[in-house]
């Protein structure tokens, strides 16, 4: 069962998407911003992290460098409600997957987290 | 025009003095031979080939409907140009430059010579003598002829 | 009210450019869904063209121009999908909107709110979607229209070896790119062309692009791309993308692409050693048919976004980007240069001049051969420049034959007529000066063969006619010149109403209509203040006649001819000299004054002795391989005035036996020699003919398909001319094209005879 790691500040939204993927059968990891992100990739090594970028202590784009550090082949997604196309560009260079928009849409989400997982 | 020193270039057209503020003066050439322009109106003299650039010449006698006299050693072609506009201006002589103080200088009164009011901006006084500061805008205004304002009409 | 907008100037100008190309597109290609709504590719071109400028006018916060195009589209997808005819009246709410974009789009550059109220059209444009039921949700499992266009292939098979002529033609290659990827493939490597197509309505275009560029760059080297890796960052991307790669394989760079979201078309081609031989973009982009490999990406069924329902065929038909090696240059610049050429021109003419007047005054030596030869160097290059200016200054006819589908759409449903118009030929090239000037007489013809050329539909029907008339809008190239045809299968012009109705007008007397054979009679419908029908519509009325058409192609140093069969149709001719800043032109002498005629209108030049002019109906004539060629003398036609000045000398004898008798129709030895007084002088040349000589010089021109004869006072020669306005000063001077500076430096007119000409004759017909 592949290990998903769900980085979000909001809890409503680290909710709503731990349940999406648990019941789409994926096991979830959960943090709350970037450093905890680090720690907690470290420490569960998943298959695949779902990583909002707007976050406080630690923001997205750092976290993601930092989490390729740890693991060169970290399959990472961005989750961005902003349109900064630049902001994902710059996320892609260091190395992120694909990006996903918030207000989170299900199949886009499952889409995405499949494509990292495969 | 009040408080300004103006420069004028006063000629002579059938034995009458006017002027011509300085500004609208590109140059003063001698008389040369023109190409006439079958069709024109008839104060047009014809065009001119000045460096490059074709000029209409006008003759300010037939425009103001003062006597012709012969063109002569002294006969000149002013060079007016207003914006982009050039226009030859022959006239009988030109005299010289001179400075008008802004206190020489009234309103053109209805009439002053020969000439219809609406051709004359100013009129000054140099060494005594009344002489009429000439429109340029209206010397290079093109009227059209009785021919054109009947096909004119016709192509409204 | 002033506006703001939501971008730099400098982006508004890419903004106004990328604008413009959409509603062009959407001008000329709406008019086309009343017959074509099923062709699925213009549709599909009509409906990304809404919904681009409505996503650009939102992003720079035109709200207005927002809703209109988002309106627009909602009903271009209806269309689409097949749930929406667009009736006659549909099309005509979608011109309102196409009227009102040009609006905003004005108002992004004036920066000044127009009053332009579009409330109306964008209710009217909502109600249609929604009489037809919704908007964009297609019915699932119902293909939409543009499905139909080809074969689907299966996602990952048959990727590579399709024909050549299809990316490559729209992404042109650099010389050294191409000497970059040859190297490659004879390296061995296989080097793909890659064509990837997005979703038009993905938010993410540009980091969808840079998605797509990165993990191409990941599995293969990436040899070029459009746009380039710097455009995308810089967010200048489209919904296609196209990419050059070497390695991997197709299979493989397929999967990698539609592994991207948002991406609905991809296409990998190998790059074949035949496309080295890349053809001109143009040429190549004429025969883009796609669809061998096309890989369309498996949607997930269960997805939701409203993406979903675009088909990925319509990302496929997207139209061949113009996408020529060329480099922007400012018109103004490319005038100057014209007349920089045009100074050069003449600044030849005087140097050869200059030389050859040496020559005859101090007879041979080295430094004249020197300077005949500088000259006859500078004379070439100058012909070579002149040439290549020319020559950048061509635009097809395109740019304005554009404008009048429309125009002949709107005038036959204001008339309640039903038109086929056809253009044939719009990519015919001419210079940019006559393009300007051409708009004018073409729109009076056409209204002219829409209001007075075809009959009603009942008219037509009763005439055993189909009931939708057809116009024809053609251009090609003659010589020099270029032809201009409008053509209609109406009623025809009928002589004899023609005549009737001008004797009525007091146009002509009855004496002069029964005298008047088929042909002059026709030919009347050019006479001042005539209009063919017997009301004046608000169409084609407004008073301006065929007279002016004919006077304003005339002015251009072109002429306009009719044929028309009663019951059959009429067809005008215009032709015209492919450019007006420098034209051919022979010169001719009255008295000490040179004047030039275009060779346009020039058939030949002729010398006859006085004795040979007949008179034939009180008219002067002169016999010509045995047909009558009319004679008036130019100097009448001119009304040349005494001259005051001295007159200009001539720098050299008139070389009349040179110019003269081109084709050698001299009559020689018809003449008897002598001085025979034949009476001319009081009627021809009333000043200044030179007795002594009882030669005639004749001008044979053109005149509508008729010949005319000029006489001059000598013919000087033929030469090339710089055409200049006549100063504003003089007005329109009647019969006067413009003046040009000779090699001498002298002025001369350039005469338009067939305004002068035209003039006599109205005089005489009304005598």
């Amino acid at each position: 069962m592949p290990k998903i790691l769900v980085v979000d500040d909001a809890a409503f939204m680290r909710m709503r998407c731990s349940k999406l993927l648990t019941e789409n059968g994926y096991d979830v990891v959960e943090a709350e911003n970037g450093l905890d992100a680090i720690a907690k990739y470290k420490e569960s090594k998943p298959d695949a992290v779902l990583l909002d970028i707007t976050m406080p202590e630690m923001d997205g784009l750092t976290a993601l460098k930092e989490i390729r550090k740890v693991d060169p082949e970290a399959k990472v997604a961005m989750v961005t409600a902003m349109g900064q196309q630049s902001m994902i560009m710059d996320a892609i260079k260091s190395g992120a997957k694909d990006f996903v928009v918030k207000p989170f849409q299900p199949d886009r989400v499952l889409a995405a987290v499949k494509k990292l997982v495969g | 025009m009040a408080g300004e020193l103006q420069q004028v270039v006063v000629f002579d057209l059938s034995g009458e003095i006017y002027a011509l503020d300085i500004i609208y003066v590109n140059e003063i050439i001698r008389i040369q031979p023109v190409t006439p322009v079958p069709g024109a109106a008839d104060y047009i003299e014809g065009l001119i080939n000045l460096r490059g650039r074709v000029v209409p010449v006008v003759d300010l006698r037939k425009r103001f409907g003062l006597p012709l006299r012969a063109i002569g050693e002294r006969s000149r072609i002013i060079v007016v140009q207003v914006s982009d506009d050039i226009v030859g201006a022959v006239v009988d002589a030109v005299s010289e430059v001179v400075n008008v103080a802004p206190d020489m200088v009234e309103p053109a009164a209805k009439v002053v010579s020969g000439v219809d009011a609406e051709y004359i901006r100013t009129i000054a006084k140099i060494e005594g003598h009344l002489v009429a500061v000439l429109n340029p805008d209206k010397i290079l205004e093109y009227t059209p002829t009785a021919e054109e304002e009947v096909v004119l009409g016709t192509a409204e | 009210m002033p506006m703001q907008f939501d971008a730099s100037e400098e982006d508004l100008k890419v903004w106004l450019a990328e604008a413009d190309e959409q509603i062009e597109l959407l001008q000329n290609d709406v008019i086309r869904l009343e017959k074509d709504y099923d062709d699925a590719q213009l549709v599909a071109g009509i409906f990304r063209a809404a919904h681009t400028l409505k996503g650009s006018s939102a992003m720079i916060g035109h709200a207005r121009m927002a809703e209109l195009t988002h309106a627009m589209e909602s009903v271009f997808g209806a269309v689409r999908d097949g749930k929406l005819k667009p009736t006659s009246d549909i099309v005509d709410v979608i011109l309102q909107g196409v009227d009102g974009l040009n609006a905003f789009r004005q108002e992004v550059v004036t920066k000044e709110q127009s009053d332009v109220d579009l409330t109306d059209t964008v209710n009217a444009l909502h109600h249609i979607v929604e009489e037809v039921g919704g908007t964009f949700a297609r019915m699932p499992g119902q293909p939409a229209p543009a499905a139909a266009e080809g074969p689907a292939a299966a996602p990952s098979a048959a990727p590579a070896v399709a024909g050549d002529g299809g990316i490559l033609a729209r992404l042109p290659l650099l010389d050294d790119e191409r000497e970059a990827i040859k190297a490659t493939v004879e390296a061995g490597i296989p080097v793909w062309l890659v064509e990837v197509n997005f979703k038009p309505d993905s938010e993410w275009l540009a980091v969808r692009s840079f998605q797509v560029l990165t993990d191409l760059s990941n599995i293969a080297e990436l040899l070029k791309s459009q746009p380039t890796a710097e455009e995308v960052e810089a967010e200048k991307v489209n919904v296609q993308l196209m990419a050059v790669v070497a390695g991997s394989d197709a299979d493989k760079i397929a999967q990698t692409v539609n592994s991207v979201e948002d991406v609905a078309l991809s296409r990998v081609d190998a790059y074949l050693a035949a496309a080295f031989a890349q053809a001109p973009a143009a040429e190549a982009a004429k025969d883009l048919v796609p669809a061998a490999s096309q890989a369309p990406v498996p949607e997930s069924p269960k997805q939701l976004e409203p993406s979903a329902t675009k088909t990925p065929v319509e990302v496929a038909a997207r139209p061949p980007e113009k996408m020529a090696q060329n480099v922007r240059v400012d018109v103004e610049r490319l005038d100057n240069l014209m007349n920089l050429v045009g100074e050069l021109v003449i600044d030849r003419n005087r140097l050869q001049q200059i030389a050859l007047q040496l020559e005859t005054d101090l007879g041979v030596h080295d430094a004249i051969d020197a300077l005949n030869e500088a000259a006859q160097h500078v004379g070439r290059i100058t012909d070579e420049l002149q040439e290549e200016v020319m020559r950048i200054r061509m635009q097809p006819i395109e740019s304005v034959f554009n404008k009048f589908p429309r125009l002949v759409r709107d005038l036959a449903r204001k008339l309640g007529k039903s038109v086929d118009f056809v253009i044939e030929g719009k990519e015919t090239e001419l210079d940019r000066s006559v393009i300007e000037k051409i708009d004018d007489p073409i729109i009076h013809l056409l209204r002219n063969a829409v209001d007075h050329g075809l009959e009603m539909p009942d008219e037509r029907r009763a005439a055993g006619k189909s009931e939708t008339g057809l116009i024809k809008l053609s251009a090609w190239h003659e010589e020099n010149h270029i032809v201009i045809a409008v053509q209609d299968d109406g009623h025809g012009i009928d002589p004899e109403k023609l005549k009737a109705s001008a004797v009525r007008k007091g146009i002509i007397t009855q004496e002069v209509a029964d005298r008047m054979d088929d042909r002059a009679a026709v030919e009347l419908i050019f006479a001042a203040g005539f209009s063919t029908a017997a009301k004046t519509t608000d169409v084609s009325g407004r008073g301006v006649g065929m007279d002016i058409v004919r006077a304003n192609i005339e002015k251009l140093s072109g002429f306009v001819t009719i044929e028309t069969a009663v019951g059959r149709g009429t067809r005008f001719l215009v032709k015209l000299p492919l450019t007006l800043a420098i034209i051919r032109a022979l010169l001719v002498g009255l008295g000490g004054q040179k004047f030039a005629i275009p060779m346009a209108t020039v058939v030949e030049t002729l010398r006859f002795e006085a004795q040979d002019v007949r008179t034939i109906k009180m008219h002067e004539a002169i016999q010509l391989r045995g047909r009558i060629l009319p004679l008036v003398s130019l100097r009448e036609l001119l009304r040349l005035p005494p001259l005051l000045y001295p007159a200009p000398e001539l720098l050299l004898p008139a070389p009349s036996d040179h110019a003269s008798g081109s084709n050698g129709s001299n009559g020689d030895g018809q003449e008897p020699e002598g001085d025979q007084s034949s009476g001319m002088e009081d009627m021809a040349f009333y000043l200044a003919r030179p007795r002594r000589s009882h030669k005639m010089f004749v001008v044979a021109v053109r005149l509508g398909d008729r010949q005319m004869g000029l006489q001059v006072d000598s013919l000087i020669g033929e030469t090339e001319i710089v055409i200049k306005p006549l100063s504003r000063f003089l007005g329109d001077v009647r019969g006067i094209a413009g003046v040009t500076i000779l090699g001498d430096g002298q002025v001369a007119i350039i005469v338009d005879i067939p305004s002068l000409v035209n003039r006599v004759m109205q005089e005489q017909l009304l005598a």
